[in-house]
């Protein structure tokens, strides 16, 4: 062998050499990164993390805080009949993060609250102040600001542990009204970051869902929507009406057709179903889904002015819509412009009602700003005029200005039938 | 990349306290801004397509001088490379790695970056062609999300807390597309040389845009207060869109990407610090500078020692690095104008591009 041939032999297989050591130290990186990085050294297998699907959170007689969660149980055998969905867990502590660490004693499995579905609480609490809950949930990485938020009058404990028929346990339950039956829903769609955004804002209050206990209806009367699917003979779930707050602390429930005159009135109302008496002499009723509406609130001139913190007095909240007739019975078949005419301001005041007797639960009996005038109010001020001059007296002004509905509805589709089927006489 | 990688993760809680609902236009004008920095620093690698920073200012102020502004170089490189470091890491250890020691994702990521330094600003640019495609993608797929979730009335009153807070919000974001002039250190390996000013006004405009929109979509979701009080607006505004129910907690495959943009925006300060240290000491090869320069930015990332002192830093920075970045290139182009320098001499990255 020439050492010439020697020679081109020895430089590849060094190169060689050279790159499976440099490959090598590559490999053995990334096995280091992985191996620390990861957090492998401390996995958990899923059968041993706790998935919170509900938190409720209410104050005890003596003032502490009590706090339950709805824990799904992972199987390898979902569908075994006798196998429990979901557990319930309770602790009580002296602040929210007291009683939820507590939790953590109590439980077999490492709770995670990534996947909190609904977060229930209850009307003490509510009424002494969410923020108390507020902070250690913003903080808390796992927690997720889309969760729903509900306030209810019964037991906290309760709520999250009625059975469901629809759903494996009461938070997906909620979850599952909150998320599928928004159109038919009276009651606010409010999530943790609404709250959490609205409660900092005198001008934009917040409304949370109401959930309520109340008797199963028998088994084929099950109601479809928020209401229905539950065991007949127990107390089944149902989504109505809102609680109102003022800041953090809730100051009184709205019924559901006041809720959906708030939610009108702030644009925020997705659809809207309603019966009222047929208008003029010939009796009987008519149904109406409200397929659209645009609410505008009206200020004097001279607002967008820096000096406007005297002149927000009177306000006209103009809402326009159009319904679409579902039901008709009565003998006026609306067949006739005048008729529809006077169907359409009969609605229109049917509506105006409505909106005036939550104008006088807000500033009477709540007290404070669920309409949403203070946010457009805001929208047309500076910044620092708002936040300096109008916002630390928001409320007292908002009691006592004079608000105008001006409510104009038309009416829509009629359906695929133009007059009700009548039977021979 | 360098525009916007690591500083849009938290640009809104700086912006929007300065400019209130007004801050995405803030984030516009500061690109602006950006766009003469950018023109300047075009117009300075047109007269010295050859030279690095360090280069160009011994040209035209003499090797002492020079060498001193080759230092100061080093110096905003480094704030710049230590702060946004801090920034990466921190985001990835509070939301997603707590029980993970800081230091160690830290030294992981300054191993990747010690990496792609060896392995030159050719690798950094290639990877970045990739990874930028990515990263916009995600960020577009990502606002589509957020549309469902986003309140546009959050976003008026229109001017915010008025003119004034806004031109100083304009400055304030300035200072992230002022970080463009870390390009002036490698712009002389750009194949066309001419086109400089274009691709750096086109980097800026394009990464002021994402910071602008990532602002605006921020104060639309968590609202002036809410983008004031949580530690990383963009991260919060991942952690809640989805799609559906089949897509949901996916903040970690958009942070996957982030980190990785703001690996290469970091590894491109490295190379340029470790180049410009190199030119200023006059070494043929900038390898040797690799492990010390890692180590410095180690220990400087881990000054601030905790996520208010990183903030409050990064608040200094950003108030004052603008002017730094502005003055930069205009002294260098009327030094230049004055004393008619143009072209010439060869600087160690050149040596090593060959």
């Amino acid at each position: 062998m020439s050492v010439t041939g020697m020679h081109a032999r020895t430089q590849p297989s060094a190169a060689w050499a050279g790159q499976r050591q440099r490959r090598t130290v590559v490999v053995l990186v990334c096995l280091l990164a992985a191996a620390s990085i990861t957090g492998c050294r401390d996995a958990r297998e899923i059968e041993s993390v706790g998935f919170v699907l509900g938190l409720g959170i209410d104050e005890t007689a003596d003032g502490r805080i009590e706090v339950w969660a709805q824990v799904a149980l992972p199987s390898a055998k979902p569908t075994e009949g006798e196998k429990q969905e979901s557990w319930r867990v309770r602790s009580v502590g002296d602040t929210v993060w007291d009683a939820i660490r507590q939790l953590n004693g109590k439980s077999t499995k490492v709770l995670f609250r990534a996947h909190v579905r609904a977060l229930v609480f209850g009307e003490r609490f509510a009424r002494g102040g969410v923020a108390r809950a507020l902070d250690a949930l913003a903080r808390d990485n796992q927690f997720r600001y889309k969760s729903w938020v509900f306030v209810t009058s019964d037991p906290v404990g309760d709520v999250l542990g009625t059975q469901t028929k629809q759903s494996s346990s009461a938070a997906l339950f909620l979850d599952d009204v909150m998320r599928n039956t928004a159109r038919s829903l009276t009651a606010p769609r409010s999530r943790f970051l609404d709250l959490l955004t609205s409660i900092e804002q005198p001008g934009d209050q917040p409304l949370l869902a109401r959930v309520r206990l109340v008797e199963a209806e028998d088994g084929g009367g099950q109601p479809e929507g928020a209401g229905g699917g539950q065991e007949a003979g127990s107390k089944e779930l149902r989504v109505e009406g809102s609680a109102a707050l003022c800041g953090d602390k809730m100051v009184g429930w709205l019924d559901a057709e006041d809720t959906a005159m708030a939610l009108m009135v702030c644009n925020r109302l997705e659809a809207y179903s309603f019966i009222m008496p047929m208008p003029g002499d010939e009796g009987g009723s008519i149904g109406f889904d409200m397929i659209r509406s645009h609410a505008d609130t009206l200020f004097p001139e001279g607002i967008h002015t820096p000096r406007a913190a005297g002149q927000v007095t009177d306000v006209v909240i103009r809402v326009t819509g159009t319904v679409d007739i579902r039901e008709v019975l009565s003998s006026e078949q609306l067949m006739s412009v005048r008729s529809l005419e006077r169907l359409e301001a009969g609605i229109s005041r049917h509506l105006e009602a409505g909106v005036r007797r939550l104008i006088d639960a807000a500033q009477n009996r709540l007290g404070c700003d669920v309409l949403g005038i203070g946010e457009c109010v805001r929208r047309r001020l500076p910044a620092k005029v708002w936040e300096e001059d109008m916002a630390p007296t928001w409320h007292e002004q908002f009691t006592t200005m004079r608000i105008v509905p001006d409510i104009r509805f038309e009416v829509g589709k009629r359906g695929m039938t133009m007059q009700s089927p009548k039977p021979i006489d | 990349m360098i525009v916007f990688a690591t500083g849009f993760l938290a640009a809104a809680r700086i912006l929007v306290p300065a400019a209130g609902t007004a801050a995405w236009i803030s984030a516009l004008i500061g690109g602006a801004i950006g766009l003469g920095i950018a023109g300047l620093a075009g117009m300075l690698a047109a007269r010295f397509p050859d030279q690095g920073l360090v280069g160009m200012a011994e040209r035209v102020f003499g090797a002492p001088l020079g060498k001193l502004i080759g230092l100061t170089f080093v110096a905003y490189c480094s704030v710049v490379l230590g702060l946004g470091s801090r920034e990466s890491v921190l985001a990835i250890w509070i939301a997603f790695l707590q029980t993970t020691p800081p230091v160690l994702i830290s030294s992981v990521f300054y191993l990747l970056i010690i990496y792609a330094a060896y392995l030159g600003i050719e690798a950094i640019a290639r990877v970045s062609l990739i990874f930028f495609s990515l990263v916009v993608i995600s960020l577009v797929l990502l606002t589509a999300l957020a549309i469902p979730v986003a309140a546009p009335t959050r976003l008026l009153p229109i001017v915010g807390n008025g003119l004034r807070p806004l031109i100083h919000g304009g400055l304030l974001a300035a200072s992230y597309a002022a970080e463009s002039v870390v390009v002036l250190a490698f712009i002389r390996h750009l194949k066309d040389k001419r086109g400089a000013s274009r691709a750096m006004a086109t980097g800026v405009a394009v990464g002021m845009v994402i910071m602008s929109t990532a602002t605006g979509f921020g104060v639309m979701m968590l609202g002036v207060r809410g983008i004031s009080r949580v530690t990383f607006p963009v991260l919060e505004t991942a952690r809640m869109v989805g799609f559906g129910q089949f897509l949901e907690r996916a903040e970690i495959l958009f942070l996957a990407l982030w980190f990785s943009a703001a690996l290469l925006k970091l590894a491109a300060v490295f190379y340029a610090s470790i180049t410009s240290v190199a030119d200023v000491l006059g070494l043929r090869d900038y390898r040797p500078l690799i492990i010390p320069y890692a180590l410095l930015g180690t220990a400087l990332s881990l000054i601030p020692k905790t996520v208010l002192e990183t903030f409050d830093y990064l608040g200094m920075f950003v108030k004052y690095s603008v002017w730094y970045a502005i003055a930069l290139p205009v002294a260098l182009l009327i030094g230049a104008l004055v004393r008619g320098s143009r072209r010439g001499g060869e600087s160690v990255s050149d040596r090593d591009a060959r």
